[in-house]
């Protein structure tokens, strides 16, 4: 594969462009890197290059040709592209991730046989053969990701594109995948987008360019955070849990059961993470505190509510949610009113509710936003809005599924002085996270989730091993 | 949403036949009076509850027959003139109008009974593929089986929009104004949703070369057994010769 763009210039309506005039070759083989902070315009590109929109202006060609002189058998064989929203990627079309993974090369009329040896390769690649019978509806969020890419793979495509394509992964697959991305058994560019370099990029990525001032260059260190101010901490107090577990059990229908006889207490004013492989579950335990789900046995008291019989309203006024796949959660078109929602619910007064909405926001420098459609931002706009009303009527525990992943420097900055305040003010924060680094920068605990178990340690000691 | 999982002999029949089935059903609706329609309606919840599935087939065949069952006598019992009227109590109704509405409720029980037997016991996709694997160019059976798929697209959606609005405070167990306010609530987004992901994933299915050719080859083609298809040659003869009678 070949991929040649020459004078591309890619902007949105009403905005400053993201690229003028730049370059970019591509070569078989081909590990390149492209960063940039929120916003900067990587989506856009990315799709771009995998022919799903065409450029304002200027050329790109793949293997010496135009997307449309391409046949679509063809381009289908070329290049593929995973974006941030997994879960819109899959077909619909097929019941077990089986057959997902089989639906791409079943459109390419491949003979059975080539069939079944790319899906059985695909599911080994990315860790699904487990999985390969359960229904794809289904899925934890880090295995719906895996099966995308794994749909992707099986096309054998010469130039895949991934839009924060690990970010939902957990360590070990992100280590195996990396891995396999260099051995592969036919001849692939790839194209990374991501925020910034990741650990995983080490020994994989070859080189790396930064969109900046319209243009691919070189990568430049990034500038140290803003100081974000906090503000001063009222009186509250620290005794007693915040979180209690007593007895917890839980399995999905059809699946084998997640927790056996777990008790354990999370205290007031503690940062915990929330840790494990994909699909141990730590998901479906924020789902369980929040009283989406319901335990096949045991009790949950948090702060002073049974999940499961309390009033949603009452609940509701002492939790603060986000959830994996927070674009799917979006209830409001208008940022102000996606965030003073939980407000209005509690009964206070629309412009009230609005006004403190509009704090938080100016707060989390997102002020001039307030009046787009959350879905109209960028990926990491839309996890910081959802995290703003997670906040906004200052919950007694917050519980963050995966809300800094994807973030810039900027941006991970505020969300972790966010989560400092609400501790100092008393609150648990449980923080669901993949990532080592952060999990060390803001945690006081580590609760590790897998085997039917959980762990609950402080963050500094040696967790016994699981 | 739909579809129930299971082993049953129901559940390990073709998705045509089955299709077959529903074709008979069809067509035997202008041709029968509605006691033999009724009775027909009875043997396919009678199969669903051999299949496990009674329970589930019967709830939703109550929640959607009550109500256009009771519209029907009503409106053609009671309100609208048809032949002579006979009085009830302090109110008149009409003999010929309960029997019309006797017929169009036995025809719509039927239909949608046999209809609940087929998607409670077969996966959209195996019909998608059944279809495929008969040569079926993949647009054809993508139009077939799309309105099937989109009530378990929209099932999807609208539980990540009520899981949302659930954790900031309104929830249908609050109450009975609070369920209200609720599907006021979920609609919007639900639409918004439904119109801003449906790009995405028509986009999705074209990368991964979706309709890219006038056929597609299956991994796991089904595999049917003569009786089978036998079976579905004799339910295909019957809505036939049906045609046939309503045609002559
Ligand atoms: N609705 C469901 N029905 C059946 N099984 C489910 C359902 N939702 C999740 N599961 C399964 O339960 C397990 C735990 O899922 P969960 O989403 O809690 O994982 P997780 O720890 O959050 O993983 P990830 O890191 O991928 O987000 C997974 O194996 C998943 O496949
Ligand atoms: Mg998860």
């Amino acid at each position: 594969m070949s991929l040649l763009v020459r004078d591309l210039t890619l902007s949105h309506p009403g905005q400053p462009p993201i690229l003028r005039g730049a370059a970019l070759d591509l070569r078989p083989g081909d590990r390149l890197a492209i960063l940039g902070g929120n916003g900067a315009g990587k989506t856009t590109l990315g799709r771009a290059l995998a022919g799903l929109i065409a450029p304002m202006q200027g050329q790109i060609l793949w293997n010496d040709r135009a997307w449309y002189e391409h046949r679509r058998a063809e381009r289908a064989g070329m290049v593929q592209f995973v974006g941030q929203q997994p879960w819109l990627q899959l077909s619909g079309r097929a019941f077990t991730v089986r057959e997902e993974i089989a639906f791409g090369p079943e459109n390419l009329c491949l003979p059975r046989s080539e069939i079944a040896r790319r899906t059985d390769e695909a599911m080994e690649l990315l860790g699904l053969t487990h999985l390969a019978r359960r229904n794809c509806r289904h899925l934890s969020g880090g295995e719906t990701q895996r099966l995308v890419l794994a749909g992707a793979l099986a096309m054998h495509p010469q130039l895949l594109v991934l839009d924060e394509p690990m970010i939902d992964l957990d360590l070990q697959t992100r280590e195996t995948l990396a891995g396999h991305l260099n051995n592969l058994p036919w001849q692939m560019a790839v194209v990374f987008l991501d925020v910034a370099a990741q650990p995983w990029m080490r020994g994989l990525v070859r080189d790396q360019l930064e969109i900046r001032d319209g243009g691919l260059q070189p990568p430049q260190p990034d500038p140290a955070p803003p100081e974000i101010p906090v503000p001063p901490v009222p009186d509250h107090d620290l005794d007693g849990p915040a979180i209690r577990l007593n007895g917890l059990s839980f399995g999905y229908k059809d699946a084998p059961p997640l927790f056996r006889d777990v008790t354990l207490d999370i205290p007031k004013g503690s940062v915990t993470a929330v840790l494990g492989p994909n699909g141990a579950g730590k998901s479906s335990l924020l789902r369980l505190l929040s009283g989406l789900e319901r335990p096949t046995a045991g009790r949950i008291d948090i702060a002073g509510y049974d999940p499961v019989r309390a009033n949603p309203k009452a609940l509701a006024a002492h939790i603060g949610v986000t959830f994996q796949a927070s674009d799917r959660h979006f209830v409001q078109a208008r940022v102000v009113d996606e965030v003073a929602l939980a407000l209005r619910y509690q009964g206070i007064a629309a412009a009230k509710a609005r006004f403190r909405a509009g704090q938080v926001l100016a707060w989390m420098g997102m002020a001039d936003l307030a009046k787009a459609h959350p879905l109209d931002l960028h990926a990491g706009a839309r996890r910081m809005v959802a995290l703003a009303g997670a906040v906004a009527h200052g919950p007694d525990v917050l519980m963050l599924d995966e809300s800094q992943r994807g973030l810039d420097a900027a941006h991970l900055a505020r969300l972790e002085a966010l989560i400092g305040f609400l501790a100092a003010r008393g609150a648990a924060v449980l923080i669901v996270t993949h990532d080592q680094d952060f999990a060390t920068r803001v945690a006081s605990h580590r609760l590790m989730l897998g085997d039917g178990g959980m762990q609950l340690a402080p963050a500094t000691g040696v967790l016994p091993p699981a | 949403m739909l579809y129930r999982s299971g082993v049953s002999a129901l559940h390990r029949t073709g998705p045509l036949t089955k299709l077959a089935l529903v074709l008979l059903a069809a067509t035997m609706l202008p041709i029968w009076p509605a006691p033999v329609l009724l009775a027909a309606a009875g043997l396919a919840l009678a199969a669903g509850a051999l299949c496990r599935i009674g329970w589930a087939m019967a709830r939703r065949l109550a929640m959607l027959l009550v109500p256009v069952g009771l519209a029907l006598f009503v409106v053609h019992g009671f309100m609208l003139e048809n032949g002579p009227a006979r009085p009830l109590g302090p109110l008149d109704y009409y003999p010929q109008g309960l029997a019309r509405a006797l017929t169009y409720f036995a025809r719509i029980a039927l239909l949608l009974t046999v209809s609940l037997l087929m998607v409670m016991t077969t996966r959209v996709n195996d019909l998608a593929r059944a279809l495929d694997q008969k040569g079926l160019p993949p647009a054809a059976a993508y139009l077939l089986t799309a309105p099937l798929n989109l009530v378990d697209g929209i099932a999807d959606e609208a539980a990540a929009i009520r899981d949302s609005l659930q954790v900031r405070g309104l929830a249908a167990r609050s109450g009975l104004r609070a369920r209200v306010r609720l599907l006021g609530a979920m609609l919007m987004p639900l639409v918004r949703g439904m119109i801003s992901e449906a790009g995405t994933r028509a986009e999705a299915l074209e990368a991964r070369g979706f309709r890219a050719l006038p056929h597609r080859s299956l991994l796991d083609p089904l595999t049917e057994t003569p009786a089978e298809v036998r079976l579905r040659m004799g339910l295909l003869l019957a809505s036939g010769a049906q045609l046939l009678v309503l045609a002559l």
